[in-house]
């Protein structure tokens, strides 16, 4: 081939994989662009970070915990005495999937758990949109763009709620949902039953409350098609049904383990009770710190509305050759009736900040259907005027839900992480630690991260102290308990225990000696200056008049050893602010 | 075999997309941690729940398989690791990285007669 024909070869390719790039592959092209600008007020740029980093509330260093848990722990059935009052059987119920995928990527990866966590949490709200898109894409490729523009809103406060603040087992399990939704439309095929059986006991051992709705979804589904069908038994898809039920098996025969805990929970339930908070409306009050609302969504409530009306009228329908498209709008309608019902108390309304997730076919709907209103005579050209539409609304939500920039270290910091990693690393396992104070110490959870049995003074009594200038070795503090109140007593019989004992685990408020724990931890700065001052005294008084020694410190904090647990202690004595 | 090797590529491609999509955004991270990161992704997850969607290769179009298989991966992975350590109180880091590889070989066994030679 002379050189003149290699290049016009070369032409013919380049023009013809050209014309692969289809309005739809530009379309993504731009999402993913939008996406990653919505994404990046995120993780500050770097995967590793020095310290638990962008992680709001308890519950995330809960997680973290777990994560930590599943890397270290030889047997499930048990929590660590740490997160257990000291018990060494004290039944371990905490969700497992989420913690193993955390420590797993995180080992294989070398980066730590915490990082590892947020970063999951971006992945899988990242892979519900696109799920999400597909499911759309598999009843009609018009529809997908219209719907995922939504999606962006995740990223943005009060929905963000679920990145950072304590929904990592939702996350978790609404990505298992998503997959399921996608591996519905094609039960029916041989063995698909197995997929769909593992992934629904995943989504359970993640997080039980989205499973039950998510399964509620499909048993409305069969429900809504007997009505569709005049109620006529013989028209129902049986063999998706049964395929359905065998799946059940699979999720059931993976759960044996949790049998104990349901039967615990059946038997401390009273029947009315629980139908009476299933069927009872749940409002939270707006001045909740993670109220979420159709308001939150800003323009797209309005669209969100009128497509509930469309997604109503199309369950309705009696459209098998769109049985998917029936079950996608029966599933958004479940997850938005469940989130207004009190099914956990106030987590139940928790899973709104999901909206942008499960409302992506409700918009679609809406915008599809629309479009044909007004456009249908237009149809060779529909495509492009969706995608234009698409655009559009990814330029709405960009100018009006654009998230702003999360602190960075808004509980944890590189300091204070300094000094539970030394306590984690260089301290006998049974130590006692009593965690005296700090300004940034209100989320307790984060010293589950030192690994060692904890005492927490309480903050606002710690203060009260300083206000009467006493200076005294006895604070008011709780034992620090993360484990449930249950002990293995065999495989299937689990015992509710007290912390009431006289081992002094108690969970209620109790006046506490400084003397009689084998390590103090404490910042010796506070933004307040008093504050400082006498947090400053009592660590020198501690050393001076008692036999402390520091063993560790930084700028801001400081560990000290205690050489005499149990032993006399400085006397309680007035200080001058 | 020639749809099964087409697969692959669009596997790669999928991985230098995700490649691309997590250097943006790590874009003070290091080329080398980024794709560490993607492998414990890929060969943890992604490559075993392909594999055992493989079964329905001819059945199931490649993006609806793969969505599937990410989800079956993820998930299986995390109740296997679970159960293993459950039942004979082993600590997951002796066993983990072979979860996927017993995946990968069933996946590939069940498939075989799925794929044309």
């Amino acid at each position: 081939m002379g050189i003149i024909e290699e290049e016009l070869d070369f032409h013919i390719n380049i023009s013809e994989r050209l014309k692969k790039i289809t309005p739809e592959v530009i379309f993504l092209v731009i999402f993913a662009g939008f996406l990653l600008a919505f994404i990046a007020v995120y993780e500050g740029g770097v995967l590793k970070h020095d310290s638990p980093y962008q992680l709001i509330a308890g519950d995330m260093f809960t997680f973290q915990v777990f994560s930590e848990v599943a890397k270290d722990t030889n047997n499930y059935d048990f929590l660590p005495p740490y997160l257990a009052a000291g018990h060494t059987n004290a039944a371990n119920m905490f969700s497992p999937t989420p913690g193993i995928l955390v420590a797993e990527i995180a080992l294989l990866s070398g980066a730590e758990t915490h990082d590892i966590l947020l970063h999951l949490n971006i992945v899988f709200l990242t892979l519900m949109i696109a799920g999400s898109y597909l499911a759309l894409r598999y009843i009609n490729k018009d529809l997908a763009p219209l719907g995922i523009p939504l999606g962006l809103l995740i990223w943005k406060w009060p929905f963000s709620y679920v990145i950072n603040w304590g929904a990592q087992l939702s996350v978790v399990n609404f990505f298992f949902a998503v997959s399921l939704l996608l591996t519905f439309f094609f039960l029916k095929e041989k063995g698909m039953f197995i997929v769909f059986g593992i992934i629904n006991a995943a989504s359970f051992i993640a997080h039980g409350r989205e499973f039950q709705t998510f399964n509620v979804a499909v048993i409305l589904f069969f429900f809504i098609q007997w009505i569709a069908d005049k109620f006529d038994l013989r028209k129902i898809d049986w063999h998706l049904a049964k395929n359905y039920l065998f799946s059940l098996a699979i999720t059931v025969a993976v759960l044996f383990r949790y049998i104990p805990i349901w039967k615990d929970f059946a038997e401390g339930a009273k029947p009315a009770s629980v139908v009476g908070t299933f069927f009872a409306y749940c409002p939270l009050s707006p001045d909740s710190y993670h109220y979420v609302s159709f308001a939150h969504l800003g323009i797209f409530k309005w669209l969100i509305i009128i497509g509930i009306i469309f997604a109503l009228l199309l369950c309705f329908k009696k459209t098998y050759q769109h049985i998917s498209l029936t079950f996608l709008m029966v599933y958004s309608l479940t997850y938005i009736l469940s989130s207004y019902f009190c099914i956990y108390g106030n987590k139940t309304t928790q899973i709104r900040h999901f909206f942008p997730i499960f409302l992506i076919p409700i918009l679609a709907i809406c915008m599809y259907n629309l479009v044909i209103l007004f456009n249908n005579n237009l149809k060779e050209k529909r495509g492009t005027i969706i995608i234009i539409l698409a655009i559009i609304l990814i330029i709405i939500a960009t100018t009006f839900h654009y998230p702003k920039p999360v602190s960075e270290y808004p509980v944890s910091n590189p300091l204070t992480w300094e000094g539970i990693k030394w306590v984690e690393r260089n301290t006998p396992e049974d130590s006692k630690v009593v965690v005296l104070y700090g300004d940034n110490f209100y989320q307790e959870s984060l010293f589950y991260l030192m690994k060692r049995p904890f005492y927490n003074v309480l903050s606002e009594k710690y203060l009260e102290k300083i206000k009467q200038g006493r200076l005294t070795p006895t604070y008011n503090m709780t034992f620090s308990i993360l484990g449930n109140h249950y002990v293995r007593e065999s495989l299937f019989k689990l015992k509710r225990i007290s912390y009431d004992g006289p081992n002094g685990a108690n969970l209620k408020e109790f006046e506490g000696n400084l003397c009689n724990f084998d390590y103090v931890f404490s910042n010796k700065v506070s933004r307040n200056d008093i504050v400082s001052a006498y947090t400053q005294t009592v660590l020198k008084t501690l050393i001076t008049e008692s036999k402390f020694i520091p063993v560790f410190e930084n700028d801001l904090m400081i560990v000290l050893q205690n050489k005499n647990v149990g032993g006399a202690c400085f006397t309680e004595k007035k200080v001058t602010a | 075999m020639k749809q099964l090797v087409d697969e692959l590529k669009k596997i790669g491609i999928l991985f230098i997309v995700a490649y691309a999509f997590f250097q943006i955004h790590y874009y003070k991270e290091s080329p080398f941690t980024i794709v560490r990161l993607l492998v414990a992704h890929f060969y943890l997850f992604i490559i075993p729940g392909y594999c055992l969607m493989l079964y329905y290769l001819k059945k199931i179009e490649f993006p609806y398989r793969v969505f599937i298989g990410v989800g079956l991966g993820y998930a299986l992975q995390g109740i296997l690791s679970f159960l293993i350590t459950f039942l004979f109180k082993i600590n997951l880091r002796s066993y983990y990285l072979f979860i996927p590889l017993i995946i990968i070989i069933i996946g590939v066994y069940l498939a075989r007669k799925e794929i044309p030679h």
